[in-house]
């Protein structure tokens, strides 16, 4: 219509409101003397005319809305009307808002989370061209001949490197990336100040450059861009700062501080391990790429020095970067999206249920409005109105609590591993939180309001028509409890199996005895602890370097020294730390030739090792001081290699060697087996390879320059101040980082499955606690309704133990329909989990029975008080009720 | 709505936007009040026709912002004020159009209802 005129009409409506009643006055006196004249007496005319006139509000209403902007105006008045009345009724209104505040809150906290790592795309230009490849590690000759041979993509690699940066103060570990001169390219992303890495800074000689991430060039260059061009010492090495990197950037993840370019220079091109991106040439899609990388791949394994074992590669796979980067996050997070959607319901159909007890009492409030003349339409809109009216007051408060669920949700997201930045409330988290606000308002407002305009008017004006509409109530509201119940059923399930798993996790066995014992970092510079790799011991500079040993062995002598501390050792790798895989051949065993090698976990540990974390020595001996250089080579298996490998057999005095050495290592012992890992890894599945430990004086690969320092003192926080002080005495250029007791490693470790563990919990008792109340107010409201039968039962002699078994009866029956389904529902839901559990299956019966059990408990918990009223009710009294 | 003055069928409703047109045609006679254009739709047509107070004013507030009418005071025949309600140029224009389409609808029935 024409909106100028209307507008014109609108400024004019006071006017146009009088002249309209006037005219309609005007109408009915004329039908009245005209009805006179026809001889009717002259009251009999008025009363005819005006019945004749029908309803003049309603008329007038109608009349009005040619002109006006009906919806937005009958909106803002339902609006007002809505907020009076939830200001009215304080003690409903905080209810139903604190219970879509929880249920809202906790969507919001896990769909920020979502949004961040499955929906929002990488900050990268064309980031739907880059793409993962699955291959894990491999050697950086190996991935520069699948450079070249590549065609449908770009590659780039890099290596995570612990560097120390020295100068400026006193020297700090920074958490590095070393990465070949085309990464940045290949991520289309370009320096703040100064440049990043080209073509040609990867030869030697030209390579002594660093980037600097945007968080170290403010803390510890005090954001000076004159930074760009000077040199700094990095780990021994002066490197020359040529750039410095957006604050947004943070490839392969966010915790890095520096980059410094791959140097293909010869020995390391086999020693140095490196993993592989890339961005497919524009068309090329990733299967036409996994394709071509396929086909490279036996040319590539046929070109290592040494066997790697067969099938190696084999499931080489490139993957969209994002997918890649979310991995098992995604199932996690949908699994949490699906539990906070669960309690949202949970949620809604307890406000239903409070909204249909008011509807009861709101039923004469409703039927006067229709009497007088209000359109049924109008009436279901403005109830409707006032239920989304609640749900974005509960957004309001839920958006409020958000924040301290997100800061839980982000204990399961490793988000500094990831390159994206931030779960935070963006626009798309908004536009959800209103979106899951209107429905949620006409999901639990649709019902209620349904039915208190379905009441017929004449009931309900009649204050006693009350048996047969309060029977209908009680049926919706029954089902509602029962969808609760079932739905609390389901989530309590989840949470118990991994409460279970959990336990089971916490509890089993680690092989060795994680009390009192302290860990630490040490991380020498490349110069002192230069890295090596070759094909015998004397060619592996690792351990061997005799300045890095020297070093190693005067810590270990001090530390040994010092009041307190029971024993002391060192170790490439610890349980519950990055793990190492790696292969070996056994004499006289076709099976695993250096052709095709066992692959298992590698440790390389100095002499007390096994003493001082409690691992049991099971056969033979533990290393000695006397296993260095200059000794035959010698090594201790894990119960399980030793079965996997000699079932049966006794394996002291078998030999075995790192599949690409030429000297053969006798196996002198056999230790407990050890759980080094909470969850299993993807690699490890179900059946443990075992581990071998080889002396750290005759050590194989290892990397480098990092050591950790394992301490046994009955004193912990002493011991982890005085260490600082220990090393510092010996040489103050070694950052000593990480140090922390053995059970904080372990619990950071699980700290993801616990905080998922919590969540679950935490959603199921929120569950449970709305489902007891739903139920409780269900049965609290039949037993009032009920109080005059209850009393003419009594005061015919019913029993008083009989009623209250009847009314615990009623709570117990919707419990028992409720838990049926949700067990039947978990049941086709759990297999979900499966993932996420540890050592009991997902149909778990213990689980199963003790959730129903405690369901049913509260079930009855939550009718007894009402069933107690219900049974002290005094006949005398209830006869005369109302 | 216009319906027939038998109540047999209530909801034997005329087909719809007929009031606008037959409240437009009888104000080519001059200006009347709404009253009196109710009474005129009755009498004219032999009280087939009877025009609800409900549907009346609706309408005319319909044809006011519209443009299609124009509403002023006068004195009416028993010397009280009344608004009176007068055809507009683009109210006649409207006229036209609509008996036009009107009468096409017609034929088609009648096309409809000879062939059936």
């Amino acid at each position: 219509m024409n909106l100028l005129r209307k507008l014109r009409f609108r400024a004019q409506r006071t006017r146009l409101d009088a002249q309209l009643d006037a005219e309609m006055q005007q109408h009915v006196e004329l039908l009245t003397a005209d009805l006179i004249a026809q001889g009717r007496r002259p009251e009999e005319a008025r009363t005819l005319a005006l019945r004749r006139f029908g309803n003049a509000r309603s008329l007038r209403e109608q009349s009005r809305e040619s002109w006006g902007f009906p919806s937005l105006e009958s909106f803002i008045q339902d609006l007002r009307f809505g907020l009076r009345l939830l200001a009215r009724s304080p003690g409903f209104t905080l209810t139903a808002v604190l219970t879509l505040a929880l249920g809202i809150g906790a969507n919001t906290a896990v769909f920020s989370s979502v949004n961040a790592l499955l929906l929002r795309t990488l900050p990268y230009p064309e980031a739907d061209r880059l793409v993962a490849i699955y291959l894990n590690y491999l050697p950086v000759a190996a991935y520069e001949r699948f450079r070249e041979g590549a065609h449908s993509l770009d590659l780039a690699s890099f290596n995570y490197v612990g560097l120390n940066l020295s100068g400026n103060g006193a020297a700090v570990r920074l958490s590095g990336a070393v990465v070949s001169d085309n990464f940045f390219d290949v991520l289309g992303i370009h320096a703040a100040e100064g440049r990043t890495f080209a073509p040609g800074d990867n030869s030697a000689g030209r390579d002594h450059l660093a980037i600097l991430s945007n968080a170290v060039w403010k803390s510890r260059f005090s954001a000076d861009p004159a930074v760009v061009g000077r040199v700094v010492s990095i780990d021994g090495v002066d490197r020359q700062i040529v750039g410095i990197m957006p604050a947004a950037f943070g490839f392969p993840n966010r915790e890095i501080d520096v980059w410094i370019p791959l140097v293909l220079k010869d020995p390391d091109l086999w020693g140095n391990w490196v993993q592989m991106f890339g961005r497919v040439r524009p068309g090329v899609t990733a299967a036409q790429s996994r394709a071509e990388m396929k086909s490279l791949m036996p040319q590539v394994a046929a070109s290592f020095p040494w066997a790697m074992p067969k099938g190696w590669g084999s499931w080489l796979d490139v993957v969209p970067m994002q997918k890649r980067l979310v991995g098992d996050l995604r199932t996690k997070l949908l699994l949490m999206l699906g539990a906070v959607a669960l309690v949202l319901l949970i949620a809604c159909s307890n406000v239903a249920n409070l909204l249909l007890a008011r509807a009861a009492s709101r039923r004469r409030e409703i039927a006067v409005r229709g009497a007088l003349g209000a359109a049924r339409s109008r009436i279901l809109r403005q109830l409707i109105t006032e239920s989304i009216l609640l749900a974005l007051l509960g957004a309001l408060a839920g958006l409020a609590l958000a924040p301290a669920g997100m800061q839980l949700v982000r204990r399961i997201v490793p988000e500094n591993e990831l390159p994206v930045s931030g779960i935070s409330l963006d626009y798309r988290v908004l536009i959800f939180v209103a979106a899951i606000a209107m429905l949620t308002g006409i999901l639990f407002g649709i019902f209620p309001a349904l039915r208190a305009n379905r009441i017929a008017l004449d009931q309900a004006l009649r204050s006693t028509a009350r048996s047969s509409s309060s029977r209908d109530r009680r049926r919706l509201s029954s089902s509602l409890v029962i969808i609760e119940t079932t739905l609390a059923t389901v989530l309590a399930i989840a949470a118990g199996l991994l409460v279970r798993s959990m336990w089971q996790l916490s509890h089993e066995s680690t092989g060795f005895n994680p009390d009192a014992l302290v860990t630490a970092s040490l991380t020498p510079s490349v110069a002192m602890c230069p890295p090596g790799f070759g094909q015998s011991r004397g060619q592996a500079r690792d351990f061997t370097s005799t300045r890095c040993l020297a070093f190693y062995d005067s810590v270990l002598a001090a530390v040994r020294n010092t009041p307190g501390i029971e024993s002391a050792a060192y170790a490439d790798i610890v349980p519950f730390g990055e793990l190492r895989n790696s292969v070996i051949a056994v004499d006289q065993n076709p099976q695993y030739s250096a052709q095709s090698p066992y692959q298992m976990l590698v440790f390389n540990v100095g002499p007390a090792y096994f003493r001082t974390l409690g691992i049991s020595l099971l056969a033979g001996r533990a290393f000695t001081d006397q296993d260095d250089m200059n000794s035959p080579g010698v090594a201790i298996v894990s119960r399980v290699l030793a079965q996997r490998l000699w079932p049966g057999q006794n394996p002291v005095g078998k030999r075995i060697k790192p599949s690409w050495m030429q000297e053969w290592r006798t196996v002198v012992g056999v230790v407990d087996e050890v759980r080094a890992f909470g969850m299993a890894p993807a690699w490890a599945g179900n059946d443990q390879p075992g581990a071998v430990y080889y002396p750290a004086r005759q050590g194989t690969v290892a990397p480098p320059t990092q050591l950790i320092l394992i301490v046994r003192t009955a004193v912990p926080e002493q011991i982890s101040q005085a260490l600082p002080r220990i090393v510092g005495a010996i040489d103050s250029s070694v950052p000593v980082t990480k140090i922390r007791t053995m059970h904080d490693v372990i619990a950071e470790h699980n700290s993801a499955p616990r905080t998922i563990t919590w969540l679950f919990s935490a959603f199921s008792v929120m569950a449970l606690l709305l489902g007891a109340v739903g139920l409780y107010s269900l049965i609290s409201y039949s037993v009032a309704a009920q109080t005059q039968e209850i009393g003419i039962r009594m005061a015919l002699g019913a029993e008083r133990g009989a009623l209250l078994r009847n009314v615990l009866a009623r709570g117990l029956t919707l419990g028992v329909a409720g838990v049926a389904l949700g067990a039947a529902a978990a049941l086709a839901l759990v297999r979900l989990l499966r993932t996420l559990l540890y050592g009991i299956t997902p149909f778990d019966p213990v689980t199963f029975i003790a959730v129903a059990a405690v369901l049913l408990l509260v079930s009855l918990a939550a009718s007894y008080l009402p069933a107690r009223r219900a049974a002290s009710i005094d006949p005398m009294r209830a006869l005369r009720y109302e | 709505m216009v319906r027939p003055a038998s109540r047999h069928d209530a909801r034997n409703e005329m087909l719809p936007g007929t009031l606008d047109m037959l409240i437009l045609k009888t104000l080519c006679l001059g200006r009347m009040h709404g009253y009196g254009i109710a009474q005129r739709i009755q009498q004219v047509s032999h009280e087939v026709l009877q025009v609800e107070e409900g549907s009346l004013y609706p309408a005319l507030q319909r044809l006011l912002l519209n443009g299609w009418v124009k509403a002023e005071w006068g004195t009416s025949e028993n010397n009280r004020r009344a608004r009176y309600y007068k055809l507009t140029a683009a109210g006649r224009k409207q006229l036209g159009a609509q008996m036009a389409s009107f009468n096409q609808t017609i034929a088609a029935i009648f096309r409809v209802l000879e062939t059936a």
